[in-house]
């Protein structure tokens, strides 16, 4: 038996493309339609057309790899696989992708997300239609354990998780604000920001109600309506198309054990990237401290700070030091989420993150720009915990 | 497809679900327990995660545990929780091992902190049922 018998991903995918609809409260179409709009201008801005496209990864949104070949005129889909962990999909679907280009199963790949999370998914008034999400290994968990206590919802199950987290370090709502006043200080220059123009101070944090101790208003993202996409090709391809190459050093995705019971799980702050990000730093052949800046899935505050713990930014217990004074601000040495994130730019899965890791790594990310960044993370959190990183260069 | 709102009611998927459920109804707490290896599991399963046994059975619980966290819901995310808000929403340790999530009584949310001893007490369900709760008990 040999001893070599992987597939090397490292260095063998380039996001060539990216693609944003406008961010909204209140979209009027269905997400499907958002999803192709994004599509095309990731595509268009590759240089390819759609006909290039051989290979869709898909969260599970509102809409089939059939449709969108059907839509686009995309005629021999080559590779078509759906990742089902919430919102480390979009990470993990990088992951699924770089692997189909480096076996060479698929030369073009597209990852899309599109949701209308503040007009559809939860009643409001006035909606017409309703959009609902598939989250297929929780709802066993859900309906029978968890919800008849009115714990139903993210912001519920994970403060579990947090609270813990919280009274056995002693980690104090500084470190909350922190992330929270990062996220809305970098949203102030970001044109597709929801928030853009409110900016935030720690008195208004604090005084934001709570929603799910220890969550406040604030420690919890933004629901919009919108979508974007990218487009990835293989290292070689990406030399000659029309936009610097962004390469994936490195994926993994990661689970916590049990994936599908937050309460039962041996070590409660042992996440799924605590599994991941070991195994993308190996396959890049960097440290944590090496990174230029951070895009962490930032559904919550705290969610952030357990990640940058597993990340391996900090020990277990010290995230609060590492996140103050401006640390992860811009200007700081780790800035974090400098579109706004989840938290203040809009929630688009995630899948905002990775476009904006490959402005900053295409040296186009405006006021927010990371001065000669070369490396950075994005990082993907969904369901009860599951974690999923790529590791980019320049 | 599933929505964020929940149906305050179990909604069993298979006979595990019923059966742990049954026994609530009974005014029984029971967990599986495995018959080779004797490890204690909740939530429910069909085979043993430790050594792999599919033979297992349902053994009564002493019903003492302890917090080993929470949260405290101040917006109801469903209309059968508008009336009780705010709430709080456990994770107790049972003495058997396992964990279960479970709403509290007898006692101000604001006085909780882990490792205090609690045990559990049955509410009728309106559906029909019983639904396990705990509440504080002296060490």
């Amino acid at each position: 038996m040999t001893a070599q018998q992987t597939i090397d991903i490292r260095d063998k995918a380039a996001i060539v493309g990216i693609g944003e609809t406008e961010y909204l409260r209140g979209a009027t179409r269905p997400s499907a339609e958002a999803m192709l709009e994004a599509t095309r201008i990731a595509i268009a801005d590759a240089g390819l057309s759609p006909q290039d496209i051989d290979g869709i990864v898909l969260p599970p949104v509102m809409i089939t790899a059939e449709e969108v070949a059907a839509n686009l005129g995309i005629r021999d889909i080559r590779y078509s696989v759906g990742i089902n962990m919430g919102g480390a999909s979009p990470v993990t679907a990088l992951q699924s992708a770089a692997l189909a280009i480096a076996a060479g199963i698929a030369k073009n790949v597209v990852v899309m997300v599109g949701w209308n999370g503040f007009s559809a998914l939860r009643p409001k008034p006035g909606v017409k239609h309703r959009e609902v999400i598939s989250i297929p290994a929780l709802e066993r968990t859900l309906t029978n354990y968890y919800a008849p206590y009115g714990a139903a919802s993210p912001v519920q199950m994970y403060a579990w998780i947090a609270m813990r987290h919280k009274h056995t370090y002693g980690i104090t709502e500084n470190a909350t604000a922190a992330v929270a006043m990062a996220c809305r200080k970098h949203a102030q220059f970001n044109d597709r920001a929801i928030t853009r123009g409110q900016p935030m101070d720690l008195d208004a944090y604090l005084r934001s109600r709570m929603i799910s101790e220890p969550f406040r208003l604030f420690d919890c993202c933004l629901e919009t309506d919108g979508a974007c996409a990218v487009v990835l090709s293989s290292a070689a391809q990406a030399q000659d198309l029309k936009r610097r190459p962004v390469y994936i050093m490195a994926a993994a995705e990661g689970h916590p054990y049990p994936a599908d019971d937050i309460a039962n799980r041996p070590d409660m702050f042992h996440i799924g990237l605590n599994n991941s990000a070991p195994k993308a730093f190996a396959m890049a052949g960097i440290k944590p401290k090496d990174l230029d800046f951070l895009q962490v899935y930032d559904c919550f505050t705290y969610v952030v700070l357990l990640q940058l713990e597993a990340l391996g930014m900090c020990e277990r217990g010290a995230v609060e030091e590492f996140v103050k004074d401006g640390n992860i601000e811009i200007g700081g040495r780790y800035p974090l989420n400098t579109h706004g994130g989840l938290l203040s730019q809009a929630h688009v899965w995630g899948l905002n993150h990775v476009v904006e890791a490959t402005r900053q790594l295409r040296g186009d990310a405006g006021e927010v720009q990371v001065k000669d960044a070369e490396l950075g993370v994005v990082t993907g959190w969904g369901d009860f915990g599951d974690g999923s990183l790529a590791i980019l260069r320049r | 497809m599933t929505d964020f709102i929940p149906n305050p009611a179990p909604r069993p998927r298979h006979y595990l679900d019923e059966q742990f459920w049954e026994h609530c109804a009974r005014g029984v707490l029971a967990f599986q327990c495995c018959l080779d290896c004797e490890t204690w599991r909740h939530i429910p399963r069909f085979m043993c995660a430790h050594c792999g046994s599919e033979k297992w059975g349902w053994r009564e619980s002493n019903g003492r545990g302890e917090i080993y966290s929470w949260t405290v819901c101040h917006m109801p995310m469903s209309p059968e929780f508008e009336t009780v808000f705010p709430y709080a929403v456990l994770v107790v340790e049972m003495e058997e091992g396992v964990r279960m999530t479970a709403g509290l009584k007898g006692m101000d949310y604001k006085d909780l902190r882990i490792g205090l001893p609690m045990e559990a007490v049955f509410e009728p369900l309106k559906e029909g049922g019983q639904l396990p709760f705990f509440r504080p008990r002296s060490a």
